[in-house]
């Protein structure tokens, strides 16, 4: 028992090492607080560690990392604590980008920008937008999310649109 | 906010790419410490209400033991029967609610779709709410005069009602007067979430309001 635990153990560690940047950039999304961002990656291990039982070694190891990363990431930013804090983050960002009226060339400013919009999204459509940005397939899109690929195409036309008009929410 | 005239959903990923280069170095010293050796640790963030319930299980059970006690031994009074039943039944019912949660959030898979998830957490919460105030917190308006008698009896020694019967029973017409008026209020502040948010924690509009608001933005997600 103690071998199958500690087997199970170092390849749930070895997946996670080729994957952390997945983590990472989940909690990056969610979190623009260094402390808070630390925080989520931690409780992302961990529930992925307890749910690593269940995982089936056929699948694709990405998808069920990002299921839980952003399950996780979507509870964690809603918590009243961490939204107060974001809250706080959001308006930061948004009077940086506001008072910005120049064509952005600037990586700095472009980074800007990009946390602007992303802070502004609800957190399914963080979701999606992650998952665009890392150029995840229109399929595993929807299989992370549960809807279908047609939605998948559709919203991120919305995106698309939302983001030429200005208007990030609808 | 305009960004019509800088950037495209495309040049974003140029500008995401450049924020995970900045990350990349601090983050990678932060996960070694996680693999270091703390993944069975329970974090604070993610088991607040498993320990919450199983508070609550022990404290049911406690109170069930205590109340189960009373009325057996004072069987042959009714009003101390009566109310060592109800602390009795008060016992049970925190621990099948504790029971039933701790059942609930051990069903959820986080590797199940991301909506699928959220919608049960959700639900989950609503539940949560609707069951604390209406099954363990409302009630109390009128509880605690049957714990009161039962304490005094236990404790002390004297009987509530064979010395203040019309006390006892204007403060349980009083308490239900009260159960039933926070009932209409929170059911009225239920579809206005400005008059539920200054209510605040007490009404329990709030958190019933915040959840249903998380359902109707998963549904919103998926028609759009």
């Amino acid at each position: 028992m103690g071998i199958t635990m500690d087997a199970s153990r170092e390849r749930f560690q070895a997946l996670i090492s080729q994957h952390e940047k997945l983590v990472f950039k989940v909690a990056n999304m969610y979190c623009r607080n260094a402390e808070d961002r630390r925080d989520l990656a931690q409780e992302i291990c961990v529930q992925a560690w307890r749910s690593f039982a269940s995982y089936d070694l056929a699948r694709s190891f990405s998808t069920w990392m990002y299921r839980i990363a952003l399950n996780v990431a979507i509870s964690f930013a809603r918590s009243a604590g961490h939204r107060e804090r974001h809250a706080v983050a959001l308006d930061e960002d948004a009077l940086d980008v506001a008072d910005d009226n120049a064509t952005l060339h600037e990586p700095d400013e472009r980074v800007r920008a990009l946390h602007a919009f992303i802070d502004q999204l609800d957190a399914l459509n963080r979701a999606l937008m992650l998952l665009y940005l890392e150029d995840r397939s229109y399929r595993e899109i929807a299989e992370v999310l549960g809807i279908t690929e047609t939605n998948v195409a559709t919203k991120i036309n919305r995106l698309k649109q939302r983001i030429r008009t200005g208007i990030a929410e609808d | 906010m305009n960004w019509s005239n800088a950037m495209e959903l495309d040049d974003m990923k140029a500008a995401w790419q450049t924020l995970n280069q900045r990350l990349d170095a601090q983050d990678a010293l932060n996960l070694h410490v996680l693999k270091e050796g703390k993944l069975d640790r329970m974090h604070r963030g993610l088991r607040p209400l498993v320990w919450g319930q199983a508070i609550q299980i022990v404290f049911g059970a406690l109170i069930a033991i205590w109340g189960g006690s009373f009325w057996v031994d004072h069987r042959s009074v009714p009003h101390l029967l009566i109310a060592g039943l109800i602390v009795h039944a008060t016992g049970i019912s925190m621990i099948a609610m504790g029971a039933l949660m701790e059942a609930l959030i051990a069903r959820i898979d986080y590797s199940a779709p991301v909506l699928a998830i959220q919608r049960q957490l959700a639900q989950l919460r609503k539940v949560y709410v609707r069951a604390a105030w209406f099954v363990i917190g409302l009630p109390w308006f009128v509880l605690w005069v049957p714990f009161t008698m039962v304490a005094l009896k236990s404790v002390f020694g004297p009987d509530l009602y064979l010395n203040t019967p019309e006390m006892v029973w204007d403060n349980v017409g009083f308490g239900i007067a009260c159960f039933v008026g926070t009932l209409a209020l929170v059911r009225w502040a239920r579809g206005r979430p400005n008059v539920a948010r200054r209510l605040g924690d007490f009404a329990a509009g709030r958190s019933i309001v915040r959840a249903q608001g998380l359902l109707d933005e998963i549904a919103r997600f998926e028609r759009e």
